[in-house]
């Protein structure tokens, strides 16, 4: 049976480790995501006026305003993930000094016949969360873009709304 | 068969550590290595293992140690190589996956024997406890060659009876052991051969059988070997309380 351990190094708190690189994950996506949100709404509010109708503040669009290109809302947004990729590269060196902290298991390890197993237990997780956030990272804009694609009204777009990002087929632009 | 063909170590930016040294080691012996600190015993057992680079051959029945025969070679350190937070049992399960010729009756006798609890985290045990713990997972991987570098470093001296006789009665035929040790003298009657180091050179090696023959016991031909002078502590306290030294 497969259990978080067997991806660790021995005796180094797995389940847990997983716990919080998974959380990590997901809450550096959410951020992401909100960051985008407050930024893109913030775009949005600018394409708007209030008008008073029937005593009522009401938004209404701006003749000819567009919002801003796609790229200038997009900082701070893969900070987070960012951030947890590198407490992955930092982990890689964790796990490799948990076998020198307490006894020299590293010894062990090196002498095992499977030459492997030292190195599946310090490098897969970080390898495969830096692979995680590399997906999650084009998830994100993904996401991002499509909240901005179909998000914004139809002819308020910027010329080359995309600005350097490769999102043309997406949609293109409809400015 | 080991055999270790003019292995020199040198650290880097230091004096070399093990310096063209000859060995050949045979199945079934018990080897004691001998030398003051930093004579290089503690180096030759990692250059066998591979642990550190080296120049020279070092062959395990013609073929040079590696990933294909390590499995033959088990280690046991003073610096513990066991991991601390995992259980005995937890040990055993991982070795028997890594090594099929794990000999589990042994690991449970002896557990048995030092009364060491099964499911309890290594690093709750007493240094002594986590010695024997050490030894017993040399003893128990199935190897051939056991090099133990200062194992009982921490035990008490009936603890290490214990364990010198408990070896006798359990190795096999074809078990070797290779014991790292100061314990010159309790060791004498439990190894078949003793191996001197001085500076990185083998000054010394004789069995204890021919030994015996001579008459000698380990600590004579220790002293011999090394040239101990007999003297030197009378001449530095006559020398240190004012009175005339003898020449």
């Amino acid at each position: 049976m497969w259990t978080p351990e067997r991806a660790y190094p021995l005796g180094f708190p797995g389940r847990q480790a997983l716990q919080i690189t998974l959380g990590g994950l997901g809450i550096a996506f959410a951020i992401g995501y909100f960051r985008f949100l407050s930024s893109f709404s913030s775009a949005k509010n600018e394409l708007y006026t209030s008008v008073k109708i029937n005593g009522k503040w009401v938004p209404n669009l701006i003749e000819g305003s567009v919002i801003a290109p796609f790229s200038h809302l997009l900082g701070g947004v893969s900070l987070g993930l960012t951030l947890v990729a590198l407490c992955l590269i930092a982990s890689l060196f964790l796990h490799y000094t948990w076998h020198k902290l307490g006894s020299r298991s590293i010894y062990r390890m090196k002498l095992l016949p499977n030459r492997w197993e030292l190195w599946r237990r310090v490098v897969l997780i970080p390898l495969l969360g830096l692979a995680a956030c590399a997906l999650l990272w084009g998830l994100l804009l993904l996401l991002c873009a499509l909240t901005y694609r179909f998000g914004t009204p139809d002819g308020h777009f910027p010329p080359n709304c995309w600005g350097s990002f490769p999102f043309y087929w997406i949609g293109g632009c409809y400015a | 068969m080991l055999e270790l063909n003019q292995v020199r170590k040198k650290y880097f930016g230091s004096t070399v550590a093990v310096d063209d040294l000859s060995l050949t080691i045979g199945p079934g012996e018990i080897v004691g290595l001998f030398g003051e600190n930093g004579a290089g015993k503690t180096t030759l057992l990692k250059c066998i293992l591979g642990l550190l680079s080296y120049q020279g051959q070092i062959t395990l029945d013609g073929t040079p140690v590696n990933r294909s025969n390590i499995a033959r070679l088990s280690f046991a350190t003073c610096e513990h190589s066991f991991f601390p937070n995992l259980t005995a049992e937890e040990h055993r399960i991982f070795l028997t996956s890594q090594f099929p010729t794990f000999r589990q009756k042994r690991f449970h006798a002896l557990l048995d024997f030092f009364e060491l609890p099964a499911h309890k985290a290594i690093r709750r045990f007493s240094t002594g406890q986590k010695n024997q713990f050490e030894v017993i997972l040399a003893l128990c991987q199935g190897a051939d060659y056991i090099l133990m570098d200062e194992p009982f470093a921490g035990n008490d001296i009936f603890n290490r009876e214990d364990f010198y006789k408990v070896l006798l009665g359990i190795l096999e035929p074809n078990e070797t052991i290779m014991l790292s040790t100061h314990l010159l003298e309790e060791v004498q009657h439990f190894i078949s051969r003793a191996v001197l180091l001085q500076k990185g050179k083998l000054v010394g090696d004789a069995s204890t059988l021919d030994l015996e023959e001579q008459g000698k016991s380990l600590m004579d031909y220790v002293k011999e070997t090394y040239h101990y002078k007999a003297d030197r502590v009378s001449q530095a306290l006559d020398e240190l309380t004012g009175k005339e030294g003898s020449s």
